[in-house]
């Protein structure tokens, strides 16, 4: 079986590597990809409702002739198999329409299909790092069709830093324990240090973006092709927290890290800085003009919110953090296919160029519109369900610190998702010439936003999606029905709350249908007498400046940020090479020196 | 009937007949190599199955006889040498001097590896080199003949070194012979010992582009033509740093390890940190490959503490060998400009900086778990800022080389390519054959 996916996917990259049409690479890649998927499904009476303990392997282990790669799927990674592997159909479906030729995005987004998928089923570390460089190797060829300087260079000294953090505390792992093989380094747990827990975490987190490792990400998601910056932000992040996840709460490295510290400070830090991005995340969002970038700074916010749950590590926070990371697979999936059905329809990414988008693309708009419903947690979408379990979490551990931050965070990213939707599809209608996206776009986009409703009706599917992995990682899980989530403080009813906003909305639509208008020109409404020729065509835009208060507040202590550190540490990193050049003179009387030189400092140091 | 003489012999009597054939000299050139890498070939099969191979030339009995010594990994290094000659002949336009001199050099790289005397060891590093400082300045225009000049100089200098610490080691032990002086160093007066060590390993780490006897190493690969900067890469540099490596092995004390890895550790630092902001693209290759030797060098430097250093070395070896030669092929204009060049130029680089499925990620794997088994920290922490550094720069490198440029000469690019897919070989074998079994099953 598990041969069988490889073998389907390594051959659909390898044929679609010499396919120009995109069309056809597309119906290629759309077939392989449900490959996986089927897989995953067809493993859900293992993982679905019932516990499966880990270490014990499933029947599909797996080994080419010679080397055995360790290959076995366990609940937790079935978890985020199930989430990973779901974006994959529609996001090809999407890019149908989106690749008019073939310019490398099928595959090697096959590549890395592959890449992923062996790093789901690796239960061992050789597989597990070789996967994950494959993944690197891969996604950075993505990155490089953008062709934009930043993005390449920031993403492949940050792939290469994950890598090499990975490894060293893989060896240390090795050299600490003597086995590369999972379920033997859980046994031996008790000799794993918490340098390795660290450094590795501290690798994942590089792929997860989390601050202050997170200076690649606004490069590569505004530049790099849309579909494939959907399953950056939805898929491969969370593979990141998979691994997360794996060395904190399956090894247990949260356990080995209380035991060491004799507290919770460790995890209590990872929550701090989940709790940080997701503010500074939050405030870079919503002063960003660039659609792209306004997307990628909102993605480190919402994945801060999956790194508090984690550094909590309580039943409840966890299944806030497993709850919110499906959430966001699915949501931040949707939104950035938009803003590529977007603008490939109009060619702008600018908000203050953009408006009235939705008018032309109603449907475009309506997925987005429930993915910013998801985004900022409004009650009738399943992201309230997330975000609220992770809030009562972080309330009834009396975090004073963390749950203001992530109240405050949790409005910025309504303010910010009010831009997406006045700026970019509502407001002054200036697109005209524009059509609805073709009809694969909005099936892909449409796919995506399906599971966000269904969760939003029945958030106790995800719970049970969940339980045999939290139950496994000895975390438990809080008690549910379909409708219903009990926790030690409240509970909470969605089919009382779905009932109730329907209650209050469709009066509500029905009055606003029906009611007798006036259609009122868009420029009246705050022009005030101005002429409107004044301020010129961009400034009149609502979205323009339109948070320029709080810009003014905080901006001047944002710009020592992390970007502006790093780069800070190129031009000195600049000036050291610079100066390290001076030592090659060119003249030859200088070089032979260095080698008498050399010479005199062996013989020296040899013999005394 | 494989013997490693062959491998010297002929490429050694085609060069000298060479001004006889004029007209067909890059066929016959051409054929003489491939003939030398199928020999190479068997005589790896033959090796690997049969276990090490030595052979007395002229029927004297070793410790007095001139004779070769062939274990697996010297048979490998001569089987990349010989290989990657053939590859990067094809793309040679000249006359039949550079033919000789090409075959010189080959000859030369060849013998280092797999004769099992000093003074054979010396020989072949004077054909060699002699033979390189030659073709660097085949381009003929200023550039070439200063890297050229400067290269000889340096070259000559080193060789008068290893010359020296010859001397001792024979004043000493009357004898030149690699495994009798291995199994009789102890009995050497250890200043004597240590002094001739130092000798050898200046000499020698000239053309291994350590640290700081490196000087002529940007010069020259800025200055030689594309393919003959190509021929540096897998050729001298590899063949010596090889020698370095028996040099540890024969001597094999504990300090001249120690040294080994610290002169290993500062390569590697200089050479990424130079090339970091180098804007000249083969200058940075070249400042880059004195980073990889660093690396080299380091992995062999624990041979005596961790079995994982001689894959490490090897699989970095092969990784640098091939990607490296195949990057300096394409090289040279502006762009890729094509989409050959573009995929060799990215499976390059990624072999470079350690990703699978090229070989490099088994030298990075091989050489982080030898240094976690011996614990030096410090040495990890080194090797994590030079990855960094490195991946930034070939970063900039692709990108620079996205730009529109000249179109693509297929004549370098095919064998550029075809040198590229020896390291992506050589990354999916291990995974084929139980070569990395031995970290799984320890």
């Amino acid at each position: 079986m598990l041969e069988l996916i490889f073998a389907v996917l390594l051959i659909a990259a390898f044929a679609t590597l010499f396919i120009k049409s995109g069309r056809i690479a597309a119906i290629i890649s759309l077939i392989a990809s449900a490959m996986p998927l089927i897989a995953v499904m067809d493993w859900a009476n293992d993982f679905g409702i019932k516990a499966f303990s880990f270490g014990v392997e499933n029947s599909m282990d797996f080994s080419i002739a010679g080397i055995t790669m360790h290959l076995s799927i366990t609940s937790f990674a079935w978890f985020f198999a199930v989430m990973v592997f779901s974006l994959l159909p529609p996001i090809f479906l999407f890019s149908y329409s989106f690749f008019e030729k073939n310019n490398g995005f099928f595959p090697f987004m096959l590549f890395l299909i592959t890449a992923v998928f062996g790093i789901l089923l690796a239960s061992d570390f050789l597989t597990l790092f070789f996967f994950w460089e494959l993944m690197a190797a891969s996604s950075f060829i993505l990155v490089y069709i953008s062709r934009d300087k930043k993005a390449i260079m920031s993403y492949l000294a940050f792939s290469v830093l994950s890598a090499v953090l990975i490894l060293v505390g893989i060896a240390l792992l090795y050299s600490q324990s003597g086995t590369l093989i999972f379920s033997d380094i859980v046994l031996n747990a008790d000799k794993v240090t918490v340098s390795a827990i660290i450094l590795m975490v501290a690798g994942f987190a590089v792929k997860s973006a989390l601050m202050p490792l997170h200076a690649w990400a606004p490069f590569v998601y505004s530049k790099a092709d849309e579909p494939f910056v959907a399953f950056l932000s939805g898929g491969l992040s969370k593979v990141g927290y998979y691994g997360m996840f794996f060395m904190l709460f399956a090894l247990p490295g949260a356990k080995i890290l209380h035991q060491y510290f004799n507290s919770g400070v460790a995890t209590y830090l990872l929550a701090v800085i989940g709790a940080i991005s997701a503010f500074i995340g939050t405030l870079l969002a919503f002063m960003e003009d660039d659609l792209r970038k306004l997307l990628a700074y909102s993605s480190i916010a919402q994945l801060g919110y999956i790194a508090v749950g984690f550094g909590i590590g309580s039943s409840l926070a966890m299944a806030g953090a497993l709850f919110q990371a499906f959430n966001h697979a699915f949501f931040k999936s949707v939104l950035f296919l938009a803003a590529g059905a977007v603008a490939y329809r109009t060619g702008k990414w600018k908000i203050s160029e953009l408006g009235g988008v939705g008018y032309k693309m109603p449907f475009t708009f309506m997925a987005a519109l429930f993915a910013i419903f998801a985004l900022a947690a409004i009650p009738i979408t399943s992201g309230f369900a997330a975000k609220w379990l992770l809030y009562e979490a972080a309330v009834s551990n009396k975090y004073i610190f963390i749950t203001p931050i992530m109240l405050i965070a949790g409005v910025g990213a309504f303010l910010y998702s009010f831009r997406i939707l006045y700026g970019v599809f509502l407001g002054e209608n200036r697109h005209d010439d524009i059509k609805e996206a073709p009809l694969p776009m909005i099936a892909g986009m449409f796919l995506l936003v399906l599971p966000l409703i269904i969760f939003l009706i029945f958030p106790g599917y995800m719970l049970d999606m969940m339980h045999s992995a939290l139950v496994d990682a000895g975390i438990g899980t809080i008690s549910h029905t379909n409708y219903v989530i009990r926790t030690g403080t409240a509970s909470y009813n969605t089919l009382a709350v779905v009932i109730g906003m329907m209650v209050v909305m469709i009066p509500a639509f029905l009055i606003y249908v029906l009611r007798k208008q006036k259609k009122v020109d868009f420029k009246d409404n705050f022009l005030a007498g101005e002429p409107y020729e004044f301020y010129g065509y961009i400034s009149m835009h609502a979205a323009n400046n339109f948070y320029k208060p709080i810009e003014d507040v905080i901006m001047p202590y944002l710009r020592k940020g992390a970007i502006s550190f790093y780069t800070a540490l190129y031009n000195a990193m600049g000036r050291v090479s610079d100066a390290s050049r001076k030592i090659y003179t060119g003249l030859s009387q200088d070089y032979t020196i260095y080698i008498i030189i050399f010479f005199f400092i062996i013989v020296g140091w040899l013999i005394w | 009937m494989v013997t490693p003489v062959l491998m010297i012999a002929i490429p050694l009597l085609a060069a000298f007949l060479m001004p006889l054939i004029k007209k067909a000299h890059r066929y016959f050139t051409f054929s003489i190599l491939l003939l030398n890498a199928i020999l190479s070939v068997l005589l790896f099969a033959k090796v690997y199955n049969d276990g090490a191979i030595y052979e007395t030339i002229a029927g004297f009995s070793p410790p007095v006889g001139i004779y070769l010594a062939v274990d697996n990994l010297s048979a490998l290094l001569a089987l990349i040498i010989n290989l990657f000659a053939t590859i990067n002949f094809v793309t040679s336009k000249k006359d039949f001097k550079f033919s000789m001199l090409y075959l010189l050099g080959v000859t030369g790289a060849t013998g280092i590896v797999l004769t099992g005397d000093i003074f054979n060891m010396f020989v072949f590093f004077e054909i060699t080199a002699v033979a390189s400082y030659a073709l660097v300045a085949s381009k003929k225009d200023e550039k070439a003949v200063e890297g050229s000049i400067k290269y000889m100089i340096l070259g000559s200098v080193g060789s008068s070194f290893m010359l020296i610490g010859i001397a001792i080691i024979y004043s000493q032990l009357k004898s030149l012979n690699l495994y009798d002086i291995a199994a009789r160093i102890s009995s050497m007066d250890p200043k004597m010992m240590w002094l001739s060590f130092s000798f050898l390993l200046t000499g020698i780490g000239v053309e291994a582009e350590l640290f700081p006897l490196n000087g002529w190493v940007p010069d020259a690969y800025e200055g030689a033509s594309s393919n003959i900067a190509s021929f540096l890469s897998f050729g001298p540099s590899k063949a010596s740093i090889y020698a370095i490596a028996r040099l540890l092995i024969i001597f094999s004390m504990s300090r001249t390890y120690e040294l080994a890895l610290y002169v290993g550790i500062a390569t590697l630092l200089i050479g990424e940190v130079a090339a970091f902001m180098q804007k000249n693209e083969k200058r940075m290759l070249a400042y880059s490959s004195i980073g990889q030797m660093g690396l080299i060098l380091i992995a062999f430097s624990l041979i005596k503490d961790t079995s994982y250093a001689i894959p490490a070395a090897f699989f970095i070896i092969v990784s640098h060998a091939s990607a490296k030669s195949s990057l300096f092929l394409i090289s040279g204009k502006k762009g890729f400009g094509g989409i050959t060049s573009k995929y060799v130029g990215l499976a390059g680089v990624l072999s470079l900086i350690g990703m699978p499925p090229m070989a490099g990620f088994w030298g990075k794997w091989y050489l982080l778990m030898g240094i976690a088994d011996e614990k030096m920290w410090a040495v990890a922490a080194v090797i994590i800022f030079s990855a960094v550094i490195e991946a930034i720069y070939f970063a900039r490198y692709l990108h620079k080389n996205l730009g529109e440029g000249e179109s693509e000469d297929l004549g370098y690019s095919i064998p550029a390519a075809v040198m590229v897919s020896v390291s992506i070989v050589m990354g999916i074998l291990p995974l084929i054959y139980n070569m990395a079994g031995g970290v799984l099953n320890a």
